[in-house]
């Protein structure tokens, strides 16, 4: 896979796995089934990858774990925002946020721009 | 007990789980609510498991990415969680030290005087011992040659100056060897006129260089064709620090001439800093060793095997142990022996050649500082045992202050563990303290000490800060934290909470106290030990100072006129000697000044005894012979017991007199009156020289030499020797003064050096100062060290027991009763300690006894004032605590529950 799509991706992922955490903790699966459901299955992202950016963070201090009970009262690893985490995500939000309007703006543009 | 503690160190912390199990549970978990997910909305629950595995993509290389991540995690956590332990440690121990400054700074202090003490002796003994020359290329494969063959009295000698005859046969003959080379380290007298200096010069072969590792920084070193005998060409490498000196480090020094001894040497190089070849001492220039040779003998050392001076340097092929090279030289050398006209068979078969170490203390004939050295080192290692004993127990002693503070950590989940590294903390930074105190005083004060021991060493190649030192300062430190932590470490660590959380908690104890108390009693027995050593130093120096010599030579000055090649004819040198003679006794402050051919210490000379009608009569001993002129005997102070002392009118022919000593007079002519007896010198057929005087015994080649047979003859009219001078004050302030004048009467080249003989006999008793010395001062310092941690302990024994004292004195006790019972205490202490001390000195006696000079390793008065001087100070270190102890107020200790 070219290195500039993963990349991509991974950073998607992990803005994503923040946010979907930014309510509160929650384990892998709710975190999963979080954003499948919010993006109506339209990134079609695999749960590996998923827990592989949950782990990646846990390491880099953006989260962290503590095992807990689920709702049916099994062991479950919940996941929660640290405060870098939670500045990782302001930070990123504001990134995309940019990048998406960049891109919005060229892909409607009217008029060709004139080089002086 | 110590089991227990042990186990507790090493007992393992409860972990979390593996990280594998962590992450299969966490997937299981998730495969699992999928799949119920899935079935909620309807679908079959195999075809359900499968989309859940389906939708998380590849499991197994998923699950070992993650481990892969938890595993890098984990570990960061624990540098983290340690570092930050460390971080903790290191601030709850500096707090510690600022809250009781006195204690830090007592600890610190005892450990820096271990320590340095150590490190300076470490220094001493690695440079004569252990340190490899430098650039030598293979220390491992290089020898130094020395030869065993019987001497006159059926012994054996060791001999390490060899013929320049024998030195070729060797190197030529042997099969063993890949490299061989001559040197000799001498005193040359370099310059001329006034910024003439003597400096260390090594006369060494041209295959020396090829031995080391080494270019020269400047030039050439000199080649064979260089080192031809007879008479070698004159060329000369520049040492590097005579080359900064002398030169300034210029370039433009090469080419230049320079005056080595009687001749000028041209300058063809530079030797890099730091070399020395073997020698020990500055090394100014290095000579060929045939030119230098020629300088001092003309070619009459090249043939004579009789002419031994030189040392060999020797390279082993690899592979060739030194046994097979010994054996292969020995064969060489009995060939060689046996070539000689009037070889002797049991001569030549009993003789063999050794190879030992390159360095000479290393060798079969040490110096007697070398020796000292080793075992101040030794010394030295016991001063740090006495201080890690104190400063243990000085630990213990906080730690047992300590016991409910660290009860009451224990009580609040504080791991054991983790309070041990506290401890351990604690102690390590204080060694590393005393470590950089001890690495501060070894500078400045092993500098002195450096010097004082080994005064022929040139300290200024090995700098303190060098490596091996500073690793060696910094390992001891370490083991010193360890050694002093671990023990009081254990002990808190064994705390008991509740019993120490009870009020007033004194049981238990009394265990730690006897823990205290057997580090004291280990304290007092090296103490006791160091005590007897300095004792029986002491008496030596006494003994050697007492030694009669025959001679006074404290207020002795000699002359020593070096021609160098000046070309007098006999009658100009005469008339030279008398001048000299005659303005030294003009000089104020001088009382009487005579020439004499032997020098003490130095020069002797031995020659055949012939008495008529008996023959040659030196089957008696040795016969030594001085020749001396008039004044003799009153300018060294050697008193004539009976009859006359030789007068200048005796070396007028055809006047024939001689004075014997007191052993001669007695051995030669037993029962007779010798004075009136005739002496012939040399053969039968010489006319007789009469005994008109009987002189005291003089000690002149050894302090062991009491029974010299001396006999003095007048020095002829054109005689040559030395001047000696009796000065009426400090010989040194005279010295200088006299050379002046002297040289100002010499002619051309020649130079005059003038030596009290204090310093030419000052390496006799120099073993002996330096033992006494330096044993006095370790001795004195662990008394003292002992003396403060027993008052410790006692001092301390004595507040955990004043509710007892309380009891004692309402039940009626006195004050001596009380008294006695805390004294009693320290005297068993030390009892105990005098008997293992001197039991460990009793044993170590005999390696000591060699360098011990009229006094037995055992003796008995010196093990007497010791046990005697330790159990005073145990009496007098309890004493205090013990007054205190007596005058405890009953209702007070008791009310204090």
């Amino acid at each position: 896979m070219p290195r500039a799509e993963l990349d991509l991706l991974q950073g998607t992922l992990d803005v994503l796995v923040l946010k979907a955490l930014s309510w509160g903790p929650r384990h892998g699966h709710a975190v999963a089934t979080w954003i499948r459901s919010t993006t109506d299955d339209d990134l079609n992202i695999e749960d590996g990858a998923l827990y592989t950016a949950l782990h990646r963070m846990e390491k880099r201090g953006l989260i962290e774990a503590e095992w807990g009970l689920s709702d049916n009262n099994r062991k479950a690893k919940y996941y929660e925002l640290t405060d870098a985490g939670r500045a990782e995500l302001r930070q990123e939000t504001a990134r995309w946020s940019r990048y998406a309007d960049a891109v919005f703006k060229v892909l409607h543009a009217t008029r060709i721009a004139v080089a002086r | 007990m110590a089991f227990a503690g042990l186990r507790r160190l090493f007992r393992l912390v409860v972990r979390p789980p593996a990280v594998e199990q962590e992450v299969d549970a966490e997937l299981r978990f998730h495969l699992e609510a999928e799949t119920e997910a899935l079935v909620a909305r309807g679908m079959r629950p195999d075809a359900a498991r499968q989309e859940a595995r389906r939708r998380f993509g590849d499991l197994g290389s998923t699950r070992e990415v993650l481990v892969t991540i938890d595993k890098q995690r984990r570990g960061q956590e624990r540098r983290a969680g340690w570092l930050e332990d460390l971080r903790q440690d290191f601030g709850y121990a500096l707090r510690g030290f600022r809250r009781q400054p006195g204690f830090a700074a007592l600890v610190v202090a005892t450990l820096g005087l271990g320590i340095g003490a150590n490190a300076t002796m470490f220094g001493i003994v690695d440079r004569i011992l252990f340190r490899p020359p430098a650039f030598l290329k293979d220390p491992a494969l290089s020898d130094r040659v020395y030869l065993r063959y019987p001497n006159d009295e059926g012994g054996e000698r060791v001999d390490n100056n060899i013929s320049y005859h024998r030195y070729r046969d060797l190197v030529a003959g042997a099969r063993t060897l890949s490299a061989g080379a001559a040197f000799f380290d001498a005193d040359r007298i370099v310059g001329i006129g006034e910024p003439a200096r003597e400096l260390g010069v090594s006369l060494v072969s041209a295959g020396f260089w090829r031995m080391f590792e080494v270019r020269p920084i400047l030039g050439r070193f000199f080649s064979e064709a260089e080192d031809q005998p007879p008479a070698g060409t004159a060329v000369a490498v520049l040492g590097y620090g005579y080359w900064q000196s002398a030169y300034g480090g210029d370039r433009s020094a090469l080419g230049k001439s320079v005056f080595v001894g009687a001749r000028p040497y041209t300058i063809i190089g530079v030797a890099p800093r730091g070399f020395e070849g073997l020698s020990l001492r500055q090394v100014s220039l290095f000579i060929p060793i045939t030119a230098g040779a020629y300088d001092d003998a003309g070619d009459r050392y090249v043939d004579r095997y009789g002419f031994s001076w030189l040392e060999i340097l020797l390279q082993r092929r690899p592979g060739v142990s030194r046994e097979a090279a010994d054996a292969d030289l020995t064969l060489v050398y009995q060939q060689s022996l046996a070539a000689q006209p009037g070889a002797k068979p049991a001569t030549v078969s009993r003789s063999r050649v050794e190879l030992a170490p390159v360095l000479h203390d290393r060798g079969p004939e040490p110096r007697g500082e070398a020796r000292v050295a080793i075992w101040l080192a030794g010394v030295a290692v016991v001063v740090l045992l006495i201080a890690c004993a104190n400063v243990a127990n000085l630990l213990l002693a906080r730690a047992l202050r300590r016991r409910r503070e660290i009860a009451v950590r224990l009580a609040l989940g504080v791991a054991r563990g983790r309070l041990l590294r506290q401890l351990l903390t604690e102690s390590t930074l204080l060694t590393l303290l005393g470590g950089a105190s001890g690495l501060l005083i070894a500078h400045y004060g092993g500098g002195v000490l450096r010097k004082a021991l080994l005064s022929y060493v040139d300290w200024t190649v090995t700098t303190l800060f060098d490596r091996r030192i500073l690793l060696f300062t910094a390992a001891s430190a370490l083991l010193t934290g360890v050694l002093t932590g671990v023990i009081p470490a254990l002990q808190a660590g064994r705390t008991e909470v509740t019993g120490a959380l009870k009020a007033g908690g004194r049981e238990g104890s009394h265990r730690t106290t006897r823990l205290r108390a057997s580090l004291l009693v280990v304290q007092a027995a090296l103490s006791v030990m160091l005590l007897i050593g300095s004792g029986l130093f002491l008496r030596s120096l006494r003994n050697v100072g007492a030694v009669d010599l025959g001679y006074q030579p404290g207020r002795l000055l000699f002359v020593n006129t070096d021609f160098r090649g000046t070309k007098l004819s006999p009658a100009e040198r005469n008339a030279l000697q008398q001048r000299m003679l005659e303005r030294a006794r003009a000089l104020p402050g001088v009382q009487s000044a005579a020439v004499t051919f032997g020098t003490p210490y130095w020069a002797s000379l031995v020659e055949d005894v012939f008495v008529p009608g008996r023959g040659n009569i030196n089957s008696l001993g040795a016969l030594y012979l001085n020749r001396v002129s008039g004044d003799y005997f009153t300018t060294t102070g050697t008193p004539i017991v009976r009859g006359r002392a030789l007068t200048e009118a005796d070396r007028i022919p055809p006047a024939a007199a001689a004075v014997v000593s007191e052993t001669m007079a007695r051995r030669v002519w037993p029962g007779q009156e010798a004075i009136g007896q005739c002496l012939k010198q040399d053969a039968d057929t010489m006319p007789c020289s009469q005994v008109v005087g009987i002189a005291k015994d003089v000690r002149w080649g050894s302090l062991g030499d009491e029974d010299r047979m001396q006999h003095y003859h007048p020095l002829p009219l054109d005689g040559r020797g030395r001047i000696y001078v009796r000065t009426a004050g400090d010989p040194r302030r005279q010295a200088e003064p006299l050379r002046r004048e002297l040289q100002a009467l010499v002619p051309g080249t020649t130079f005059v050096t003038v030596q009290p003989l204090t310093l030419t006999l000052d390496p006799v008793f120099r073993p002996w100062r330096l033992g006494a010395t330096m044993f006095t001062l370790f001795g004195g310092l662990a008394l003292l060290v002992a003396a403060i941690g027993l008052y410790g302990v006692i001092a301390y024994s004595v507040t955990q027991r004043l509710h007892e004292m309380g009891v004692r004195v309402a039940l009626g006790a006195r004050t001596g009763d009380l008294l006695r019972l805390v004294v009693g205490e320290g005297i068993r202490v030390a009892l105990i300690g005098i008997l293992l001390g001197a039991a460990g000195a009793f044993m170590a006696g005999k390696l000591i006894a060699s360098l011990l000079f009229g006094v037995p390793a055992r003796d008995p008065l010196t093990f007497g004032i010791v046990a005697a001087v330790l159990l005073l100070v145990a009496i007098l270190a309890s004493l205090v605590p013990a007054w205190r102890a007596s005058r405890v107020d009953p209702n007070l200790a008791l009310r204090a529950e």
